[in-house]
This record gives C-alpha cells, structure tokens and sequence, in this order.
C-alpha cells in the first residue's frame, strides 16, 4: 500500500511523480487542485439574466414556493380575477405533470404558460429564460411564477425573481416555519392561506406566527382564504403597491 | 429530494476539472456547502456515492464544509453572521440585508491523480 496516498499499490519502487509522468512501474501524479467552482454557475448565471430581462422590461417577478396542496393555484385564480384589467399579469405555473393548473388560470386576462418537470421537484432559471420571450407580453407588470409545489428543492434555484413568497396553509400545522426554515427565513412574505379552516381545525395563530418570527424576525405575514375572500384586499393592495 | 441530481451536477462539474487537469480520476472532492442553500447533508452524502459511480469519481471521498451565512444590512449597513436559521442582521436585527455568502453549492477543491 502506497503510504503516501492510500493508493492501494505496494511496490519497494514506488515513487510519487508530482508532474511528469516516468516509464516507471508505478508512477502516478497524485496531487491537490484548488478549484473553487460553483456548481450552479449555470443556473445562477442564467437567473442573472432573467433578473436583468425582467428589469428592462419593467416586470416584478415573484416565486411563489409552499407544499402541494397549499392552495397556490386557488389564490392566483381570485389574484388574477381581480387584477383583470387594473395590472397586466403573466404566470409561469410548474407541476411535474399535466396542464391542470394552466387550465384553472386560462381566461382571467393574464398570459399563462404551464412547465412539466417531469422528475424534477423544482423549477430552473434555464426553464423560466425559454418561457420569458412567450409569456411576457408588452407592457407586463407581473409575473407570478408558481413553483413545483415542494417547500425544500424550490429554495436551492434562483429563477431571477425579484423575492420570494411563503404559503403556509392551515391544515399543515403550525410550526412548518421551523421545520423548513430557510424557505421562512429567504422569503419576503409568508401568506397564511385556508384562514377559513383554522377554526374547525383548531389551528393557534399565534403559535404560527412565533414560529415564523423565529426563523425571520419582522417578516411580513397575511392571512386570507382565497376561498371566502377574507384577507384578499390586503393581498392585492400588497400587490398593487408593488407596481406603482 | 434534489440532492441526487445536484451530485451528478457536482460530478459533471468535477469530470471537466479532471480533464483540464489530464487527470485519471479524484480520490477525494471537497464541497463548500451554504447554510442556506437548501442541500441537505444528510441526503447529498448518501447521493455522491451513486451519482460518482462508473464515473472518473467513482469511490472518491467526499468533505463538506458548511458555510455560514454572511450579510449585509441596509439599515445599518454592517455586515455580521447571523445564527441559523434566522438571517436577520445580528447587529440591529433587521430584515432588510443583502446575503453576501450562504448559498454556496462549490468545489473547493480536488485530490486528483
């Protein structure tokens, strides 16, 4: 065994090459290189690209990121039937299959492309730079690109969105903050959603928002049910801020 | 959930590394991982060996070193290392920062022959 590196051959001969390679028995160049190359340059690189596409063309870009199931489809139906005719509006939606939720969105005024990942739990930024050019229309000010829905993968890939947004909805608990914090903690808003089931469900507020304010501090938190309607002013004023 | 595809992303990445250097194979790779970069650890070491196999990193070791959160506040604009999971200013405790370091998926480096 080779003592100096561990590379499993014996010989009395053995000699370390550090640069040119010898005629010898056993001769190898076994040494370590400083690389410091960032895996995602890609994605990243690409995402740099949306940001700076978005920005030219005067578009807010935002990620919405939550489990499945969460009610991210339900809140952009009611968001983009509001909207319609106040603000112009493009969403990206991703599902690993079907074209259900670019379905649900058709016909409230906004441009909808849907993108199957297939075996992907998240969306990339190269998939959003081939959706940019068709989705966005002259004079855009929104887009709402809705993630695969999964709370973890989705927060490892910038998209080029301006910020992230959080939901959180009631029957999933209340204490998801901290168990998926860097979602809670990267994201600039966190929606509390099906506000018409935490009654029923028995689901305590205030315990949620600790665990929100425990990951992130001061982060602006909404409660609505986009079913009832309650708490969708506030959602949209939000929104509307955004674009003035 | 996505740590097996970042590893055959890592290995794709190490394989152009091996060949600019005209190396035969890695023995051991060494990542820089952010705190906030979403990997799991846990799930990345179980999928390196699988995404490394029948590839020039087939049995290499893998070292990870986590990297902390590094950021900027706006408000008072000094920049401090929060505690995980909050990354709120540590100074003045604002939420309005820039994250200067802590999403790091990198090679730092290789042991290559």
């Amino acid at each position: 065994m080779c003592t100096e590196c561990g590379c499993g051959e014996a010989n009395e001969h053995h000699h370390h090459d550090h640069g040119q390679s010898q005629s010898h028995d056993h001769s190898h160049d076994h040494r370590v290189v400083e690389v410091q190359k960032n895996v995602l340059a890609h994605n990243d690189h690409i995402a740099l690209h949306n940001r700076e596409w978005l920005a030219k063309r005067g578009v807010l870009a935002i990620n919405l990121i939550s489990s499945p199931g969460s009610g991210k489809t339900l809140l952009l139906e009611k968001t983009l039937e509001t909207l319609n005719g106040k603000i112009k509006c493009a969403v990206i939606t991703g599902d690993q299959q079907t074209d259900n939720d670019a379905r649900r969105l058709a016909d409230k005024g906004a441009t909808i492309h849907q993108i199957e990942t297939k075996t992907s739990c998240h969306l990339n930024a190269d998939q959003i730079a081939e959706a940019l050019p068709s989705v966005i229309k002259d004079g855009t000010q929104l887009l709402f690109i809705e993630n695969v829905g999964n709370m973890v993968c989705p927060t490892a890939f910038d998209l080029g969105e301006h910020f992230k947004v959080a939901l959180l909805s009631t029957p999933e608990g209340e204490d998801k903050p901290e168990k998926y914090p860097v979602l809670f903690a990267t994201a600039k808003l966190a929606l509390l959603t099906k506000m018409d089931l935490a009654e029923p469900l028995g689901w305590d507020l205030k315990a949620c928002q600790r665990s929100i304010q425990s990951v992130h501090p001061g982060m602006v938190t909404l409660k609505l049910s986009a079913k009832t309607g309650d708490g969708m002013d506030a959602w949209l004023n939000y929104l509307e801020s955004l674009v003035q | 959930m996505h740590e097996l595809s970042l590893a055959c992303s890592l290995v794709e990445e190490a394989e152009k590394v091996l060949e600019a250097e005209n190396a035969a194979r890695a023995t051991r790779v060494t990542v820089g991982i952010g705190k906030f970069s979403g990997i799991e650890l846990d799930a990345f070491e179980f999928a390196f060996p699988m995404a490394a196999e029948n590839t020039k990193l087939a049995g290499a070791g893998l070292r990870i070193e986590e990297i902390p959160a590094t950021v900027r506040c706006r408000v008072c604009g000094k920049e401090s290392s929060p505690t995980f999971p909050c990354f709120n200013c540590a100074n003045c405790e604002s939420d309005d920062i820039e994250l200067l370091g802590g999403r790091e998926f990198n090679i730092q480096s290789m042991e290559i022959e």
